[in-house]
């Protein structure tokens, strides 16, 4: 291969058009990070990704809202057919959960989709949910101080950089095109692999959940009051936006059912009910079969989501026909 | 000031046009030098006048070595600069081991409070201008006349805080020379500045926060995570080192200084020696040619001068028993595979298994190295051979990718820096590999972290 000269006009030439080069390379990224500011954003950040996701959505009539369990077992297109099926008008949704979420991301999470006009949110009310209070990385990052902090904070591709991270890149891609996906295909567990096996075939059918309406007798485990209030803030702005939640009590394999399924819980939901007004559906106890989970405690894998998208379809269309709570304080 | 901060950016845009632009080379030097007190005064301000003071001291003693010939004035420049080296990085390591021996018998002494003063750079500048007052007594280089140059020699930002420890008849002649500017040579420094950037970003500083999160706790690592941070620990450091001296290299192409590569996939030796051949080449032929060849080298006590040479070298990176230990091991392996080593040629498997028993070696003595202490030192080594053996691991799964990768790719790598083999390509290519050198850059790289080598 010839080697250009080192010297000279040729190596002038070289240098400009290196430097140019790189510095159109630079400006390109910056005015795309600039220009999809949101999407830059947002693909660094999975409730922020999701919040940008469902935003992007042409009219989500309902959002499911929760941790690993329910962005594993919630599959909007499906709950979608089985209400249809059920005698319920035809919908579209979308699956806003986010692994390891806080209560705080749930929160912000259910406040974006109570501004999208969606008319219900499924809420889980899991234990896991309960787990994580505090999520820093949803609060604005403190003002720049000192020189290099004020030069980085110009610049919006250094701000957002991670959403070029490779793992981030495909979320960065997706929220271009936001309207060709519900939610339900990111951050999935081992289910991942079979994700085409949904459609086809029909589910193992879940025995009929346990709703707890408001007026149950029921005193909540005091640890949790702030996970209450919450809850109860979240009802009230649902309220005034004309919309519904149902809170949702994920099914939980045989291992883990002793602990889910239990008098302690049992009070703590009705707390939650008579606190919110809102029904509790809890699938903790109806003996959903292992074979509906793919880690043999509470994340459940493609049958399972089948399953239980379409319990909720069900209980969600005979409350739309005739409110089993209704008349209850 | 470090070579991957904003500041240091704004400084060069600034500082080489300027450069290029002054008609006149005592301008142009004063330019650098300026320069070069802004990147050192950044961190610390008041280093700059011990700075400006051992510039002075050494100028005028280099003068008078040469003009007297009187021994005393050499003696009198090599205890001024290793006092004052030894009073800031020394001085806490005397203290503490006197009060220890105190205690050994009897004595209870009270332990001095410790500065934390410690000018950046002042091992490698001593030891810079130490080796020139040397050279000036044995008249292999002259006693620089001009301040100004000797200034810039002491001072210049590129090698004055982690080097490479360039000598006097290297730079001196470079700096006398009043250069045009020379396109290709900038463009090769430009490519180098962009490419030890990354190295330092995304790679060292992604591997980084592991490596530190198993020498935090080794007892709680298991036996896959301590290897992990073994290999990461040997890639780390490398590509830490790599890129600030790919940087320092290229910094002086853009000033139209050529300064000495300080690496040469040293990874890839197949013996202690060779790899010191290739590892901080300008440390190690300091340690050859003004401690080890005078101690007699070869020709007499080849043991004992090695040991000597390499457990000072040990000490001369940090103020530590660690430190001295990793110098004495590796003074000791030299020697024994001097003794030992078969004559006769290797086959391609021979050296293959060479390879890497000496890297696996150097790894391991990485670990008193990285090591705060010999105890943890110690933890680490237990984790890596003793039982509980577990396989368990909260490390991600890309790390030991980025680990293999970059053990493959670093030959490559070289090539391309050392050999100009980027002058090869297209100049789309490169802008493509800038590219992707970005990109990596932006997405990968962690919290800021200062250079390793800063601390030495």
């Amino acid at each position: 291969m010839p080697i250009e000269s080192s010297s000279g006009a040729s190596a002038k030439a070289r240098l400009l058009r290196f430097i140019l080069g790189t510095l159109v390379l630079l400006a390109a990224a910056e005015g795309l990070s600039r220009l999809q500011h949101q999407a830059f954003a947002a693909a660094a950040h999975r409730a922020r990704f999701k919040a940008e996701l469902l935003k992007g959505q042409p009219a989500p009539a309902f959002a499911a809202i929760g941790t690993s369990r329910f962005n594993d077992s919630v599959s909007p297109r499906q709950m979608a057919r089985a209400l249809a099926e059920h005698g319920g008008p035809t919908l579209a949704g979308f699956n806003a959960s986010v692994p390891s979420s806080s209560l705080q991301t749930q929160a912000f999470l259910a406040g974006v989709a109570l501004e999208r006009q969606v008319g219900t949110v499924f809420l889980e009310a899991s234990p896991r949910q309960l787990d994580f209070l505090a999520d820093e990385s949803l609060q604005e990052a403190p003002a720049p101080a000192g020189f290099e902090e004020q030069v980085l904070s110009w610049s919006e591709l250094l701000h957002y950089r991670r959403a070029l991270v490779a793992e981030n890149l495909p979320r960065l891609a997706a929220l271009f095109a936001p309207a060709r996906f519900d939610g339900s295909e990111w951050f999935r567990t081992r289910s991942l692999a079979q994700w085409w096996s949904e459609t086809d075939e029909r589910p193992t059918p879940l025995p009929p959940p346990e709703v707890i309406c408001p007026g149950t007798p029921a005193t909540g485990d005091p640890a949790y009051s702030a996970a209450l209030e919450v809850w109860a803030r979240l009802s009230q702005q649902a309220q005034a936006n004309m919309a519904r939640i149902y809170f949702v009590v994920p099914p939980v394999a045989s291992a883990n059912r002793a602990e889910e399924c239990d008098e302690h819980w049992r009070a703590f939901w009705g707390a939650l009910a008579n606190r919110t007004h809102r029904p509790v559906i809890s699938f903790a106890c109806t003996g959903a079969p292992d074979e509906l989970f793919h880690d043999r405690f509470n994340h459940m894998n493609w049958r399972g989501r089948a399953a239980l998208s379409e319990a909720l379809a069900v209980a969600w269309a005979a409350d739309l026909e005739k409110p089993r709570c209704e008349g209850r304080p | 000031m470090s070579f991957t901060s904003v500041a240091f950016l704004a400084l060069l845009l600034v500082a080489v046009p300027l450069y290029w632009m002054l008609p006149w080379q005592r301008a142009r030097l004063a330019l650098v030098l300026l320069a070069s007190l802004v990147f050192y005064a950044w961190r610390h301000w008041p280093s700059v006048f011990l700075l400006a003071g051992t510039i002075a001291l050494n100028y005028a003693l280099a003068r008078l070595i040469e003009s007297t010939r009187r021994r005393i004035w050499l003696v009198l420049g090599i205890v001024a600069n290793l006092s004052i080296l030894g009073w800031f990085k020394y001085s806490a390591f005397v203290a503490q081991n006197l009060v220890a021996l105190g205690r050994l018998v009897g004595l209870e002494l009270p332990m001095p409070t410790a500065s934390t003063w410690l000018p950046l750079g002042i091992s490698f500048f001593t030891f810079q201008v130490t080796g020139y007052l040397i050279d000036v007594w044995r008249r292999e280089v002259a006693a620089e006349k001009d301040l100004l140059v000797f200034a810039v020699f002491k001072s210049f930002l590129a090698q004055l805080i982690a080097g490479p420890i360039v000598k006097g008849r290297h730079l001196f002649p470079q700096l006398h020379v009043r250069r045009t500017f020379d396109a290709a040579l900038c463009h090769r420094g430009l490519l180098l500045v962009l490419i030890g950037t990354a190295l330092k970003l995304a790679v060292a500083d992604v591997i980084r926060p592991y490596v530190d999160k198993v020498y935090a706790a080794p007892v709680e690592a298991s036996t896959l995570e301590a290897w992990l941070a073994l290999y990461g620990y040997a890639v780390q450091l490398f590509a830490d080192f790599w890129g600030y001296s790919t940087v320092a290299v290229g910094v002086g192409f853009l000033f139209g200084f050529e300064l000495p590569f300080n690496f040469e996939t040293p990874y890839l030796a197949t013996t202690l020696q060779h790899f010191w051949r290739r590892w901080h080449v300008t440390l190690s032929s300091w340690f050859r040619d003004y401690l080890y060849l005078p101690l007699g080298g070869n020709r007499a006590h080849e043991w004992r001068n090695r040991i000597v040479t390499m457990t000072v070298a040990g000490l001369w990176h940090g103020a530590a028993w660690n430190f001295v230990l990793w110098g004495f091991l590796h003074g000791v392996w030299m020697s024994a595979e001097r003794s030992l080593s078969p004559k006769r040629e290797l086959g391609r498997w021979g050296t293959a298994l060479r390879t890497i028993l000496v890297f696996h070696g150097v790894a391991l003595l990485w670990v008193l190295f990285r090591a705060p202490s010999l105890a943890t030192a110690g933890a680490v080594l237990a984790r890596l051979a003793l039982p509980p053996y577990t396989l368990r691991t909260s490390l991600p799964a890309e790390w030991p990718i980025w680990i293999a990768v970059f053990l493959l790719a670093h030959p490559w790598l070289d090539r391309l820096l050392r050999l100009d083999g980027l002058a090869r390509w297209k100049v789309r290519y490169q802008v493509a590999l800038v590219g992707v050198l970005l990109w990596l850059m932006l997405a990968y790289a962690g919290p800021p972290a200062d250079f390793i080598y800063f601390v030495f």
